[in-house]
């Protein structure tokens, strides 16, 4: 740290920007590799299948065969195309996936970069998905292409929406956009105190809309491979098509990160040494039977409470289960339901859901004003409904 | 669209996407996978499988079943079946020179063993008939009566028009015979026909078996019919088949999901 610390300002700042910038490319393909395989084998289970099964362990190696395979193939490159936005096209789609993870809280000051705007940053990042979708279907001068990205740039345009206005209530909720100020706010609720509950509407409006978002089943209008080969790449072959794939893996972590952040209370958990002070605590019988191995167990846990490096590591255990959940509730959803229609899609997003959130809104605001309104009014026949309200929210 | 009609389809909707999601998640966690590891493991066919269809071969004296009548290559639709004969003046019978199937057109459609009066030809359990050269998927007579040996069984003699009695849909019974199985001394695979009152002088081990049928069958009413029908179970009861099923079973069972 001294080190560090000596270090100009501006050495500083580029030299942490590549490093974090480095950290998150690799987390990304991480999830990637494991997303990728975690895709072929469930659904392989779920179609009573064993999925890949012949390159290492169960088949567990099989991303990275994958990727050398596409890596060595030969860049088809169509003659009618336009070049630039068919070359850059896939690059974008891959960054911009990549960006969500920049924000996105591992633990206790442990981002890597702390936005004020966490939640506008989502939103225009996500953004920027469609234009890499668009370029791609625009410079391909093709068909198939072309009608993929109209229908994934209509899509991605109206859930956008959606997905902001179902975000809306977890900010008043915690009364700032900065992600790490709403995974506090959610730790000073107290146990399971989880936006998940106070926001289940909004929960589920977020859930669907993302899944809009990221252009997966039911949703996957865009590359809709049984009507338009496979949408805005079909013209995509080796390293450039496997951007796009890449870049939906990660979205997809990414969106499942940011999910389990604002819902599911983000890093938060038990860390290993309130894990050991609890266990200690139950060893010595809540006091009633004090033994040495109870205390023992309970004094280390107490010990190893303030270790930064251990709660970021119990942190980044925490988000990664609850990332995986989400990443696993996609999936099965996934290889459940059938593809909607483009209308069907449209009446949802339009008709349904942002009506819904918009009541989200309204609900949440109502019930806060009544809350804090009424905190600590002493109403006896409303007290029990006044402290499960105050709970509420 | 009233506030009811809307608030109705959407729990009908998660209802129904929960009954989805709750199927799939049984499929999931408590069905093993039902796949085959193919190289390693075969899948047993159906008896109404449809292979490459075969020649089978008398096996008392090894002769061939097929008397060169053309039926079968009338019957093809597609005419992939070549027949040359010639025949023999000795025996006056006719003596089969070639009998090609082209397996690169065949459409295994069943219609030459259907054609067939002599219960000769059969549709075969085969079906792994890739050739690196495709020169070779013209499968010869020698080829065809190879195949066809684990079909085949011992015939009564008598004349030879028979057609088989096994149900349509039932092509073949496997009788897993090999080479050894000819019971002529002199006998061989491909032997052509032989003249009308031959008595094949059989190895060692088919006569004690057929002495011991011949004493036994002083209740029987029909000796000369003995052979044939003593070979058939002896055969069929060589259990190549069932251990391979087993095995079969139980690796798929390793195999299943973690």
């Amino acid at each position: 740290m001294e080190w560090w610390n000596s270090l100009p300002p501006t050495a500083q700042v580029w030299l942490g920007g590549i490093l974090k910038g480095s950290l998150i490319l690799v987390w990304g393909l991480l999830n990637f590799a494991i997303c990728l395989m975690l895709e072929r084998k469930i659904s392989a289970w779920i179609q009573n299948r064993v999925g890949p099964w012949r390159v290492g362990l169960w088949g567990w190696i099989q991303p990275i065969a994958d990727l050398i395979k596409l890596w060595v193939k030969e860049y088809i490159h169509p003659n009618n195309v336009d070049k630039w936005l068919y070359l850059i096209a896939p690059f974008i789609g891959f960054v911009t996936a990549n960006l969500v993870w920049l924000i996105v809280p591992f633990g206790d000051k442990f981002i890597a970069t702390d936005l004020e705007i966490g939640i506008i940053f989502i939103a225009a990042v996500t953004g920027y998905d469609v234009i890499a979708t668009f370029m791609a279907g625009w410079g391909s001068n093709n068909k198939y292409s072309l009608l993929g990205a109209m229908r994934g740039a209509a899509q991605l345009i109206s859930y956008e929406i959606t997905m902001v206005m179902s975000l809306i209530g977890v900010v008043m909720m915690a009364g700032s956009l900065r992600l790490s100020d709403i995974v506090l706010a959610q730790q000073e609720r107290g146990f399971l105190g989880w936006f998940l509950f106070p926001q289940a509407i909004g929960f589920i409006v977020y859930l669907i809309a993302s899944l809009a978002e990221l252009n997966r089943a039911p949703f996957d209008l865009a590359e809709a491979e049984q009507e338009l080969v496979a949408g805005h790449h079909t013209e995509y072959s080796g390293m450039r098509w496997a951007m796009f794939m890449l870049a939906e893996y990660i979205h997809l972590a990414a969106w499942s990160a940011i999910a389990a952040t604002l819902f599911l209370g983000g890093w938060s958990g038990p860390t290993l040494g309130q894990v050991a002070a609890g266990l200690g605590n139950v060893l010595n019988g809540f006091g009633a039977f004090v033994n040495p191995v109870g205390t023992a167990v309970a004094d280390w846990g107490m010990s190893i409470m303030g270790s930064t490096v251990l709660n970021w590591i119990a942190g980044v255990f925490w988000l990664v289960l609850k990332t995986y959940f989400f990443i696993f509730l996609a999936m099965w959803i996934r290889w459940t339901l059938p593809r909607v229609r483009i209308d069907q899609l449209m009446d949802l997003g339009w008709k349904f859901l942002l009506p819904v959130s918009l009541f989200n809104i309204f609900l949440t605001g109502t019930l806060r004003y009544v809350a804090v309104t009424f905190d600590g009014l002493p109403i006896s026949i409303g007290s029990f409904t006044m402290r499960l309200l105050g709970w509420w929210l | 669209m009233g506030v009811t009609n809307f608030v109705g389809e959407a729990w009908r909707t998660g209802k129904s996407i929960a009954t989805g999601l709750k199927i799939t998640f049984r499929e999931m966690m408590f069905r093993p996978a039902i796949t085959v590891f193919y190289p390693d493991q075969r899948d047993e066919v159906p008896p109404w499988f449809r292979g490459i269809p075969v020649l089978k071969t008398d096996l008392r004296t090894g002769e061939y079943k097929c008397t060169s009548c053309m039926q079968c290559a009338q019957a093809c639709p597609v005419n992939v079946i070549t027949i040359e004969w010639h025949q023999d003046p000795e025996t006056r019978k006719k003596v089969c020179d070639r009998f090609a199937i082209d397996m690169s057109r065949c459409m295994l459609c069943n219609f030459c063993v259907e054609a067939c009066p002599f219960d000769s030809l059969v549709m075969g359990y085969d079906y792994e008939l890739c050739k690196v050269d495709p020169e070779n998927l013209v499968f010869e007579f020698e080829d065809l009566l190879r195949l066809g040996l684990k079909y085949s069984s011992a015939e009564e003699p008598g004349p030879k028009a028979k057609r088989s009695e096994t149900p349509p849909w039932v092509f073949h019974g496997l009788t897993n015979a090999t080479e050894d199985d000819i019971q002529d001394v002199r006998g061989y695979l491909g032997r052509p026909p032989l003249p009308k009152g031959y008595e094949p002088e059989l190895k060692p081990q088919f006569q004690q078996k057929q002495a011991e049928d011949e004493t036994a069958a002083t209740v029987e009413p029909e000796p000369a019919a003995k052979p044939a029908a003593e070979a058939k179970p002896e055969a069929e009861a060589k259990p190549a088949a069932a251990p391979a099923a087993q095995a079969g079973s139980t690796d798929r069972e390793e195999a299943g999901q973690p």
